[in-house]
């Protein structure tokens, strides 16, 4: 960066000249240029954050109403009345470890979509790496997961629960779930720009989506001949990784786990591919 | 001082009026849309990107055609023409907001676009946080902004209220601490438009005051305007846009 006291006339410009032509082709995300816009990233990330729950009473805990509640309507809907098995654990810290990575998946999901569509205004004014949106709202949901995941220590010692070694795989999961998410957002967001209709779709697909998904039962409870196909959904893995590590509930699902994040990376590349694809479209058709 | 600054290069953008049109509003509508969004998708890009014979009819309006010039390094230059004839659109190619149909343009060295002020600013955040989300989101780095921050707040003039959310502002002051921001980035060419008509009578003074300051820093300045007054006090050359074309290039007068 130029000092800003010396003299900008005997600097060479260092920069080498920027060619506004026709992009042609396929191409994957320009990381350098990313890096260089690192700041910016993390401030939207910032302002996400913090302007999601401003001028509420209770602030960040919404963070938390929403995988409890799920939780405490799951137990006793699925629990009680259905009887649903759990893998032998406490139905409620069952459900919990699921919800609190379905929840993010969603909501990062959505916002992702919606990340083009609401700030259209800077979309058409500014330049600037168009995928620091969809990166930093699903970024910027990672705050609500760790504090609903925060909450699993105080549930745990309630019901005298102690997390096994495999419990250190939870950044790996992370890791995959945060993939996942990107790619997903990326993907929708560069449709939704020219098809509203992604934006309406995917709030109701994400509730579909949940019961494809072992949020309220276990993986074990359909044949074993369909658990490397249902893998293909990558909350599968990540789902059933976390109660593996945190619950015991069998041994870690590396299967599963794999398969999961082979179709994360498979997101994560079609995603930037289409973003790229139509990102120089995006101002003129949002 | 005869360096390229911007250097145009039979630029032509063409927008497809009709694309709003095939828009579904119904449920059933979205479904079947979403459906065959991949066919329509493609059709849509392709048009876009495409000149094939008849597809220029009714739908279609260029907004810029054939447009080269070059800009010098350190050079101030403004861009005028009525409504509708391609200058915004210009601009926005250069900032890199948009890709243009055909042609290309080259620029050398950094470029910042002040093309709306107060881009990103978010009214629940303080003065302070907003200089600093807005000014990355104009490619500043987090140091940069730290070192201008007080030149940044003096211009505005808005000290009292940095720690007080943008949302309680006037918006003559919104207007002023947006404008600060963006006037207070380093870089080599400068894209400008319309924003120097922000603020009362003396704000405005003192923003053409700064903007021949930066003039004469070497910086590259393209301005747009229909503010005659401005023009001819800032610029040295000056382009006429007619219906996207350029119809005349000359002294500002």
């Amino acid at each position: 960066m130029a000092d800003v006291n010396a003299n900008p006339e005997e600097q060479p410009t260092p920069t080498r000249p920027i060619v506004i032509g026709q992009p042609s082709g396929w191409a994957i995300v320009d990381l350098p240029e990313l890096w260089r816009y690192r700041d910016m990233l993390l401030f939207v990330v910032w302002r996400d954050i913090k302007t999601r729950y401003s001028q509420s009473a209770i602030g960040i805990g919404w963070a938390l109403i929403q995988p409890v509640f799920f939780m405490i309507t799951h137990t006793f809907v699925f629990g009680r009345l259905l009887s649903v098995e759990s893998d032998g654990s406490p139905y409620a810290v069952f459900s919990y470890l699921a919800l609190v990575p379905w929840v993010y998946f969603s909501n990062s999901v959505i916002d992702g979509t919606n990340s083009l569509n609401t700030n259209t205004a800077m979309l058409t004014k500014v330049y600037f790496p168009r995928v620091i949106l969809p990166l930093s709202a699903v970024a910027a949901r990672s705050m609500d997961f760790l504090i609903a995941f925060a909450l699993l220590i105080p549930l745990m010692a309630w019901y005298r629960i102690g997390p096994t070694p495999w419990a250190a795989a939870a950044p790996l999961l992370l890791l995959i779930l945060f993939v996942t998410s990107l790619g997903l957002g990326m993907w929708l967001t560069a449709l939704s720009v020219q098809y509203r209709d992604v934006r309406y779709a995917i709030a109701f697909m994400m509730q579909l989506l949940m019961y494809g998904s072992p949020v309220i039962y276990p993986v074990s409870m359909l044949p074993e001949r369909f658990h490397l196909i249902y893998a293909i959904n990558p909350m599968v893995g990540i789902i059933e990784g976390f109660r593996a590590g945190f619950l015991g509930t069998g041994p870690m699902p590396w299967d599963l786990i794999g398969i999961g994040a082979a179709t994360a990376v498979f997101f994560l590349l079609v995603g930037s591919l289409v973003f790229r694809r139509t990102e120089r479209f995006f101002a003129d058709v949002a | 001082m005869s360096e390229t600054a911007v250097r145009l290069e039979g630029l032509s953008k063409r927008y497809r009026i009709g694309a709003q049109a095939e828009r579904n509003d119904t449920f059933l509508g979205a479904t079947l849309g979403q459906a065959f969004s991949f066919v329509r998708n493609w059709k849509n890009i392709r048009n876009l990107t495409h000149f094939d014979a008849g597809q220029n009819g009714d739908d279609v309006i260029w907004a810029l055609k054939d447009v080269s010039f070059d800009v010098r390094q350190g050079e101030r230059i403004g861009i005028i023409g009525q409504n509708g004839a391609g200058k915004s659109t210009l601009l926005k190619i250069i900032s890199r907001i948009t890709t243009p149909t055909s042609g290309t343009a080259t620029i050398y060295g950094r470029c910042a676009s002040l093309l709306e002020v107060g881009t990103g600013f978010h009214p629940e955040l303080t003065g302070r946080e907003n200089i600093y989300l807005n000014g990355t989101i104009l490619g500043m780095t987090r140091a940069e902004i730290k070192r201008k921050f007080d030149e940044i707040v003096d211009f505005s003039g808005v000290e009292k209220f940095i720690d007080t959310p943008v949302k309680r502002y006037s918006s003559g002051m919104r207007v002023r601490l947006a404008f600060s921001v963006a006037v207070n980035l380093d870089a080599e060419v400068m894209i400008i438009d319309e924003v120097l008509s922000v603020g009362d009578a003396e704000f405005q003074k003192k923003s053409l005051k700064k903007m021949e300051d930066v003039g004469r820093q070497g910086r590259t300045v393209l301005f747009v305007s229909h503010n005659m007054y401005g023009i001819r006090r800032l610029c040295e050359r000056a382009v006429l846009l007619e219906e996207g074309q350029v119809a005349k290039i000359g002294t500002a007068d």
